[in-house]
Formats: structure tokens, sequence, C-alpha cells
């Protein structure tokens, strides 16, 4: 299991080290010169000269990705160009954001999606079943954005219930973490139901009612756990497009995460803060996918035991 | 002990309605192996489920009676029902791969039964899921309890599942083609349990086959069906010696001689007709080589040839009705 | 027992969040240490608050520092220079040398006294190349600022220390606006021990960020907010209010919901001018609007060097064919002033008697088939892309010339590629608003019509007796003289010459939430105020 793991964990390395390359590359060939447009209208050429010196802006691509790699080894990522500080700090200052609005978010994703696709699954092909379908996929149709706008005019504008923004206690993550989990909470139902419909035409349902437990126990204790390895695996690949939806999430709700940071990055083009957050969201999926992996090699006994066999 | 009365079981698809398990009565004594035979899709299957009223839909079971030591279990409240099952009435299934739950031990699937009828605690469960194994021959059983079923091997399975079937020493189990997918060294080790367990434990058997040789070896007593029908119905030895029934003569006929030529495992003409299609007269007139026109015209009844002997054809209609096995 | 567990754990989930409301809604409406604190909204990070390095972001600066001289609005369009930290000068009659006599007793927010040698540190700091300010245009006029820049000097050669409370600055040649230079928010003085002990956490790290301001800076979490605190020992004497708090919101509307549900008291529609108009056209909002002018002037500019615009009729055919007024309505719902010359009014030296430009199309259409177009000609007008609010009026101005039968093609360009053929004098034409730096008629007519400049924003003006005349009036000492002089200019360069087409300047609009009294507009060239005056305060 354990090598297993580290070999797991060896092959994201190449993974993360492509991507930091193609970023870096692309970014590079990304029209407009982010010196000129940081530094605004009055500016003199004298002092973008000094700037780009400093910055080592002059030199060849692959020298400068040779020293942001070289420079990452050591935990530094340089310098926002717009807010001047340690693009590193910055990440390590909104990372528990994300983390929060994510946990909180995935958490929504699954008491609705779970249950919905249980409850779908059970009652399947009634209304009961289209209903909460439906219910559940509007969330992945629906932009956050817009989403997220309509609820803070009628839960925070009109209602007066919730704030309209900010991240100061669980009450103010109530909107964005609905939002934004009910976005992926679709998946999940989907995902739940069709397993747990697939998984109840096995015969070891047969058995366990056989055995004389209750439906319920049957769904509850045999079929669901079969059916929730696969959903599992999706809840930590969720992890990226939670991420992603976070980015939206948090600027409509005053978040100072992750996201927030990248949206104002590719605003003001701040390449060292933008490759950061990217890297490091990269980082993240992939640790994500890792964990999927080993979580499901936990959970299902088939690919345990192979694991520890070989 | 268990007795089945005009057992009527339907499906109500989208074509019609498919009467699986039509009329069908069959009496399990207790301390006995009952036999219940046919192609697949004659029926057995259903009646099987119906006794544990398992059936899912759109099946349903429309009526007749079903009485386990003179209890009716058919509208019997869920709950009461889930008391029955595993209990006093326990079932294994064809495939002893997908009939355990890949994702748990088998001792705890084993245990789960023990606990969910006898209130043991985890740990009794567990002692008794031992000897339980060590009952039906599993080796080295302690340490089999923590083992995955895809770490066993077929006729290991099937073990477990007996063992599962077992736990709670009903008073009748049901096999559905207990040893269909096992090789034949291994049916015969579990076909041999099976009667050694009905022996200790006194615990009935309803054999469900379409194997006249599983019949032969194990059963007091067959019922043959036919297309949702019992067709036949005798002792062991009444039904090997004294066939009555161009039905059952063909099944027996397709069993595989020692010495003989290796012919097909069926080798009836024609198809089993569709439920939903059934022919007037006889269900079995148009693959009969004996039926004459009345076959084809009117649905024959059971007639007695010998106490305890039924027969569903007009060649025996001079015998005269009351061939249900009650 | 499933059942149950399930139910526990149903009741558990919804039992959690209901608690805490019932917490938290018995909480005031107002956060707790908001009371007493004017609540704004922003959205966009400042870069940081070191004065000296920022050219945009000011909302925190005017609060914690003060200048030597302030700009203050006097009244409807009209402004002045007060003594700020200085409380009085003198100027020699050559207009080069300015001695202050800088005010006794201030303490900056760690305790430090305020004296000559931190206005020395905050020039010299300045001009330092490794500082990399960028603010150094405002005082580069001072003698000895070049070779600073330059690298060749360590010391500011034209200031002299004379004692603790006066210094003499001397300039390399006279340069008019230079008091109005120093009122900008970019010349605060800064405190030398406290700002070289910061380093370059100076601007980022609140309690290092030190100045004699009615307020200290308190605290900065990016992304989410910004806010300063009363410094009770202020020296004009403390603010009424406890503090100022700026929330960082990138969303339009969802700023607007949160000034409608009172989470901020003041919203400013400069921000997010998709916002405007619901303010100004609901019943609601009518009493509730504070409006400043805003001091910047809308402007179209042609390029004299490309054909037909060398020919002044040309010119004059479309400052007279566009309906600037229809532009203002539809743009801004009519909430501004229509603009003559180039300064706005509320501007220093802004000339209320310059006559009007009137909306001819006719009268257009006769000077273009005078110079030889009667059917009109093609022409580019570029702006940057995406930029909504510009192609808005480039397509206003389309339309309108279209009626005097030229056809105008929109081309939008990469921001950095614009401002680079900008920079050769080599854009066709173009759209732009001018917001004064200081408050003095040389930032408008220096940048756009002094030699070099004139090519450098792309109009390549012709005239150079008056371009230069433009370069010499900075040289002018005399107040009314300056101001005549640059009046002027004005008739002669935008109305005889038609060198621009001026449109209007707009209305600096605020929405102020019940809480709020007495909320003024301070100086409106630039985006954020000073929010130090008497009568502003939160109702109690």
């Amino acid at each position: 299991m354990a090598r297993y793991i580290l070999r797991r964990f060896l092959i994201s390395i190449p993974v993360l080290v492509g991507v930091a390359l193609i970023l870096f590359l692309l970014l590079n060939v990304v029209p407009g010169d982010p010196v000129t447009l940081m530094m605004g209208e009055h500016i003199k050429p004298a002092l973008i000269e000094a700037f780009r010196a400093r910055m080592h802006l002059d030199d060849p691509v692959l020298v400068r990705f040779g020293r942001y790699m070289l420079g990452a080894l050591r935990g530094d990522f340089g310098v926002s160009y717009k807010l001047q500080r340690e693009v590193s700090g910055l990440i390590w200052q909104a990372f528990p954001h994300t983390v929060k609005l994510t946990i909180y978010s995935a958490f929504v994703s699954w008491i609705i999606g779970i249950p919905a696709g249980i409850f779908s699954a059970v009652k399947h092909n009634t209304l009961i079943d289209r209903s909460l379908m439906g219910f559940s996929l509007m969330g992945v149709s629906l932009p956050i954005f817009w989403a997220g706008l309509l609820m803070q005019y009628v839960f925070a504008s009109r209602l007066g219930w919730l704030p309209v923004t900010g991240y100061y206690s669980i009450k103010y993550y109530i909107m964005p973490s609905v939002v934004l989990g009910w976005s992926s909470a679709g998946t999940v139902a989907r995902l739940t139901r069709s397993n747990l419909l697939e998984i109840m035409k096995n015969d070891f349902i047969r058995t366990a009612r056989a055995k004389g437990l209750s439906e319920p126990s049957v769904v509850a204790c045999h079929a669901l756990k079969n059916a929730m390895l696969p959903v599992i695996t999706v809840m930590a690949l969720q992890v990226a497009g939670l991420l992603g939806g976070a980015v939206m999430t948090e600027s409509v709700f005053g978040i100072p995460g992750i996201g927030r940071i990248a949206v104002d990055a590719i605003t003001h083009r701040d390449m060292p803060l933008l490759q950061g957050t990217i890297l490091f969201t990269t980082a993240i999926v992939i640790a994500g996918n890792l964990a999927a992996d080993i979580m499901y090699a936990f959970l299902d006994p088939r690919i345990r035991v192979e694991q520890a066999n070989s | 002990m268990l007795q089945i009365r005009n057992l009527k079981t339907h499906f109500f698809t989208r074509g019609g309605v498919a009467a699986a398990v039509d009329d069908v009565s069959i009496r399990i004594p207790p301390r006995s192996i009952v036999g219940v035979v046919g192609e697949s899709g004659c029926g057995k299957s259903v009646t099987a489920l119906s006794v544990l009223q398992l059936v899912s839909r759109p099946g349903k079971i429309v009526s007749g009676s079903i009485l386990l030591d003179g209890e009716e279990l058919i509208g019997k409240p869920s709950k009461q029902m889930r008391r029955i099952r595993g209990n006093k009435i326990s079932m294994i299934f064809q495939e002893p791969m997908t009939s355990l739950n890949p994702v748990y031990t088998v001792g705890r699937q084993v245990a789960e039964t023990m606990i969910l009828h006898r209130g043991a605690s985890k740990a009794e469960a567990m002692d008794r899921t031992v000897e339980m194994f060590r009952a039906v021959g599993i080796p080295a059983p302690e340490k089999r309890l923590k083992s995955f079923p895809h770490q066993l091997s077929g006729g290991l399975r099937q073990r477990v599942m007996i063992a599962m079937a077992m736990a709670c020493k009903p008073s009748l189990m049901i096999a559905d083609e207990p040893t269909t997918a096992l090789d034949v060294t291994i049916e015969a080790q579990i076909l041999h349990l099976m009667k050694e367990l009905e022996r200790d434990m006194g615990t009935s058997i309803m054999m469900i086959t379409h194997n006249m040789g599983v019949v032969a070896e194990l059963c007091d007593y067959v019922y043959v069906m036919y297309a949702g029908k019992v067709m036949e119905h005798a002792g062991i030895f009444d039904l090997f010696d004294h066939t009555k029934h161009p039905y059952t003569q063909g099944l027996l006929n397709s069993i595989p001689k020692p010495s003989g030529v290796r012919g097909r495992l069926f080798n009836i003409e024609g198809m089993v007709p569709s439920l939903l299609r059934l022919p007037k007269g006889c269900r079995f007139s148009p693959r009969c080589e004996q039926a004459v026109r009345e076959c084809f015209e009117s649905e024959p009844g059971l007639y007695a040839v010998s106490p305890g002997h039924g027969v569903r054809c007009f060649l025996y209609r001079d015998c005269g009705d009351g061939g249900e096995a009650i | 027992m499933l059942r149950r567990i399930a139910v526990f754990f149903v009741a558990v989930m919804l039992a959690l969040p209901i608690c805490a409301f019932v917490e938290e809604f018995a909480e005031a409406a107002i956060a707790p240490g908001y009371e007493n604190v004017l609540r704004f909204a922003t959205n966009d990070e400042p870069n940081t608050n070191d004065p000296q390095k920022t050219t945009e972001y000011y909302a925190v600066n005017f609060q914690v520092f003060d200048r030597l001289v302030e700009a203050v609005t006097t009244g409807q369009g009209q402004s002045d220079l007060v003594p700020g930290l200085a409380e009085s000068w003198e100027i020699s009659p050559d207009g080069l040398t300015y001695t202050f006599h800088l005010r006794k007793g201030v303490k900056f927010h760690n305790g430090a006294e305020f004296k000559a040698k931190d206005v020395k540190y905050t020039f010299e700091r300045m001009l330092l190349p490794e500082t990399e300010a960028k603010n150094q245009d405002f005082i580069d006029p001072i003698k000895g600022a070049a070779e600073m820049m330059d690298g060749s000097a360590k010391e500011l050669s034209g200031l002299e220390i004379v004692d603790d409370y006066t210094i003499k600055v001397t300039l390399k040649e006279p340069f008019g606006p230079f008091l109005a230079s120093l009122a900008t928010p970019g010349v605060a003085i800064l405190n030398k021990e406290s700002t070289e002990e910061a380093g370059t956490d100076f601007g980022l790290v609140p309690e290092k960020t030190i100045g004699t301001g009615a307020y200290i800076f308190d605290k900065w979490v990016l992304h989410d907010e910004f806010k300063v605190r009363r410094n009770d020992n202020y020296w004009r004497g403390a603010p009424e209010l406890d503090g100022i708090s700026w929330k960082v919101v990138m969303d339009a509307d969802t700023m607007r919901m949160m000034f409608e549900a009172g989470e901020i008291d003041v919203f400013d529609t400069d921000l997010v001018p998709s916002q405007i108009s619901y303010f100004t056209k609901s019943e609601k909002y009518a009493d509730k609007l504070v409006v400043g002018n805003r001091m910047g002037t809308y402007y179209f500019t042609f390029n004299h060097d490309i054909k037909p615009f060398g020919d002044v009729r040309v010119r004059k055919a479309f400052q007279m064919a566009v309906d600037r007024k229809g532009m203002l309505d539809a743009l801004f719902d009519g909430r501004g002033e229509l603009v003559h010359g180039i300064l706005p009014p509320g501007l220093y030296g802004y000339n209320k008697a310059l006559p009007e430009i009137p909306y001819d199309p006719a009268k257009a259409k006769a000077l273009l088939a005078e110079a030889g177009y009667p059917d009109g000609f093609e022409m580019t007008l570029t702006q940057i892309a995406d930029n909504p609010s510009t192609l808005a009026r480039g397509e206003l101005f389309q339309a309108m010339m279209a009626e005097i039968g030229v056809k105008v093609t929109i081309d939008q360009m990469d921001e950095a590629a614009w401002y680079a053929v900008r920079a050769d004098g080599k854009l066709p034409a173009y759209s732009g608003v001018w917001s004064a730096d200081f408050n003095d008629p040389d930032n408008f007519l220096y940048t756009f019509f002094a030699p070099g400049n004139t090519v450098r924003r792309s109009f390549n003006f012709k005239n150079d007796a008056l371009s230069n005349r433009v370069a010499a009036a900075r040289a002018i000492v005399d107040p009314a003289s300056r101001v005549k002089e640059y009046q002027d200019l004005e008739r002669a360069i935008i109305q005889d010459e038609a060198a621009w087409i001026p449109l209007f300047t707009t209305q600096h609009i605020f929405v102020v939430g019940d809480r709020v009294e007495g909320f003024k507009v301070s100086w409106n060239g630039w985006s954020d105020g000073w929010h130090y005056y008497e009568g502003l305060r939160i109702k109690k």
C-alpha cells in the first residue's frame, strides 16, 4: 500500500512540472506587457527598465522558467506584481478560506446529492425521482454568479436573513456553500442514483433480502457501500470542480480565497500571482486525484488486497 | 410443513400479463428434500421467491395460499415476513460469487443473519459462524472469517452461502440451482453436504434445479414444472421408475448417461412457449409427441395415477381427478 | 436503529446552523466595532498604501497622511489651496525659491514630532531610483531632482533645512503649479525613522505605515477589507468618526445589494457606473444622492498629421457635429456640464466666460464642403479592447459623424499596443477622459499641448507658437497673469485651432445611507476623498 501511494505520488511530480512549464509558456505569449500595464499612464521608461531588470524579465523564457522552478522548490514563488508581497504568503493566507468554502460546499453537495440520489433510486421512475433529479440537475445548469446574485437578492437584499458578503462566521458561508455545493450536487445525485440502481440489481441484494433484512437496511448496509465507491472517487475529483467554482463564488460573495486571488491576478495580469495560484490549484487537484485513488483502494477490498499482494 | 396452494404469481408487463406461476400447489413435508424441476422460465424460481414474498415489480402474487406450519405467509405484514426470511426459511442462489456482497467479509455476512434473528452479540455470532463454517466443511474457519468473497473459490463461496442459510437452523432452505455454476466434483461435494445437513439438522430443502441428475441424487419427492404449471409430481422412485408425463420422460431422456452417447441436455423438440402467448389447451402440446386433438383444445387437470403421484396429462384421465399433492 | 440514527443525524444537521443563527441574530445589524465607522466599498484592492508607489489608490493615504498644502473645494466650481503641514510659505519674486514654515507640535502616529528632516526624507525617498516611486513628476522641478533620479546624487541639493521648522526649496526653473503639486496625495509627508525601519513593509503593514493624518491605518485584510481608526491626537482635532472602512467587493450588483442591505454606508457610483441609473432613477434615493463635479474632461482627439485633420475647418466641423448634450444624456443620464475648452468647472483657472461651441450639423456639413469634402470621408477611431464605456461613446460618435457623411470605423486594440502606438504619435483618433492630478490648468494644457506631449498623445498639434507658450506659462509667478495666460491659451488652442473636441465633465455621485450625516464630496481631481471635515458623522 505504501509503495502504491509512493508510486502514485512520484508520478504526479512530472505532471506538476509539465503544467508549470505549459503555464509559463502560455503566460508568456499572452499579448500585452504586464509591466506597462502595471505602471499605468504616468510612468517613465526608466522605471519600467529598472523593474524589468529587477524581475529578470528580459532573460530567455527557459532561463526564467528554470529560475522559477528552483525558487518554487524552496517554496519561493516570486513576488506579486500588484500586491508586492510574496506569492506563497498570499496563497497560504487565502487557502484556508477556500478550504472552508470547498468543505462546506462539498458537504452541501453530499447532503443534497446523496439522499436525492438514494431516494431517486429507491423510488425510481416516479414523480419523486424526476423532481429530485430535476432539482439537483438545476444546480449544475445554473451559472454560479447568477444563482449567487439571485440568492443575494432574495435572502440578503429582500428578506434580510443573511449577509450579502463576507466570511466571518458560518452564517456568511451559507449562501456561497449552497450555491457552490448545489452546482455539484447534481453530479453526486446522478451518480449515486445510477450506481445504486445498478447495485440493486445484484444477486447479493437478493441474498440480503432473503436474510430478512428490511429494505432500508438492504439499501443502507448492502447497496450503499458498493454504490458509494465510485461516488467517493467522484467526491475527491469534485474538489477540482469545486475549486473551479470557488473562483466565481468567492468573487460574488467576497471571500478572500484562492479563486478570488486568481481573478484579481488575471485582471491585473499579475503573472507571478496567477502562476502561483494555478500551480497551487493544480497541485491540489492532483492531490485530490491521489486521495481518490487511495480512498478507493482502502474502501474496495478487491483493490486493497490486490495492492497488498503486489 | 410448507404448503403452497393454488399459487398464482403474475408479471404485469407492457406486453401483457404473464402467469409465471399459474395455480401451483407444492407440499414440502418436514425432514425432506423436495425437488422442483423444469427448464428455465418454467416458474420454479418465481415460486421460490413467492414463498419468501420477494417477488419484485412488476411481479405480484395474485392469489393462492402459502402456509408455513399452518401460518399463512401471503399478505403477512412485511415486518413479520422479515422475521421468517433467513430465520425459518432461508435461501441460497445459483451464482455464489455475485450472491455475496463483495465489500464485506464472509464472516460478517454470515454473522449478520444471526445478529438479526437471534439477537446475538457480534462476538457470539462470530463464534457461531466459525461453527457453521466447520459444519459446512470450510477449512481453517477462523481464518476464513476475515476473507472477502473474491478471495474464495466457487465451492467455498457456496459453502459460505449454505452456512449463511443454515445459520439460524431454518425449518426450510430453498436452494435455487445451488450447483449450476460449479464443476462436477464440487457439485457432488455440495450435494453431499446438503444431504448431510438435512439429516443432521432436520431442515427441509426445496431444491430448485433443471438437472434431473441432481434430483436423482438428492430428492425424496419431485415436482416437474412447465410454463408455470406443475406437470407431474411424485416420489423419487415413482418418478424415475413410473414416469408418466411425456415432458418428464423428455427430461429424463436428456440426462447424460455414463455409457451413452453425449447428447444435448434437453432433447425435447421445440421451444418453451412465451408466457404471454400460451397455446390453447395443454401447454406442452406443441412439443408433445403423444399429443392428440383434445390436447390442443382444452387444458388437462392433474390426475392421480397412484397415491402421491399426480400427472397433468389427458393420457391419464381415466385415473380420475385429485392429483393435487395435498 | 438505522432510522433512528438517520433522524438524529438530520436533526443535528438542522440544529447546527439554527443555533448559529440564533446566536448571530441576537447581534446588532451593524457588526460590532463598526457602530461609529463610515463604511465604504471599493471594487479593487490597493496595490499599496505607500503614497509614493501608487498612482491610483489614495483612499487610505488621504486619511493617514497630511500634505504640506491641501486642496479643498470651497464652493460649486471653486477650489483653493490651504495650509497643511506647512503653516505658511513665501515665494521669491523670481518664482524659484519657496520657503515653508512648518507647523509646530504635530505628532506622527508613533508619537514622533514632525520636523523638517521628515520633509527632506520624504522628497529624497521619492527621487531615489531604488524606491521605484511613481510620483516623482510632482517634485521633479526641484533643483537637483534630476541628479537624484539618475543616481548621481544621494541628496536633494534644492532642499535646505533652515531649522527644524523651516525648509527652503529651490526650483530648477520657475514652475507655477508647484504648490498645487505638493497638494497631491502622492506627496504626502512620511516619518523618516519609522518609514526607514518599515522598509518594504511600508504601505503594506498597517502598524508600520505611519503618518500624521486624522486617522491611523488600522487593518488590511487582503481581498476583504481595509480600515483606519480615529487619531485622537490629530493636530486639527480628532474626527468624530471612530474610523472608516473599505470593503473590497468585486461585483457591481453585489456592492449595490450590500448598500441596500445596510452593510455599507456610502456607495460610490464612480466605481460601478452600471449602477448609476438604478439610483438616479429611483425616487427612494432622490434625497440620498451627494453629487460633486468630476474634475475631468471627456474628449475626442484627432491626429493633425493625418489628412484631412490638418485642416482647421474639418476640426471645427467635427466640434460642431458632435451632439455633446445628447451624449451626456445618453451616457450619464444628463448629469454633468458641457465643456467648451479644456479645463473642467471647479479646476483652478476655469473660465466661465468661454463661448459655447454650438451643436450645428448643418454648419458642420457646410464647413466640410468648404474644406473639399462635400461627401465626407472615412476615418478610424481607436480604443483599447474590452472597454464597454469607451465603445459606447465611440458608437455615439460614429452615428453623429454619419450625419455629416463621415464614415467612422472603430478599431479595438490591445492595451499595450494602443499605448505604444499613441506614444509614437500615430493613433488616428481616440476618446478619453482626463482628470486632474493636481489643481492647476497646467496639468491639462501641458499634458496635451506642450511640445513633445502633443506628439506622445497623438495630436501632432502644429501651432508651435502656442505649444511653446504652454511650456513657458509654467514659469509665470503672478497668479493673476498665470490664470489669464492659461485662459487665453485655452481659447486659442481649443476654440480657434479646434485642436480637440471637448465633450463634458461628469458628476461624481455618491449614494449615502441613512446612518450618515453631512457627507460631502471632497475635491474631485482624485477618485478618493479626504473624509475630514465639519459635520461628517454617523447618526446615533
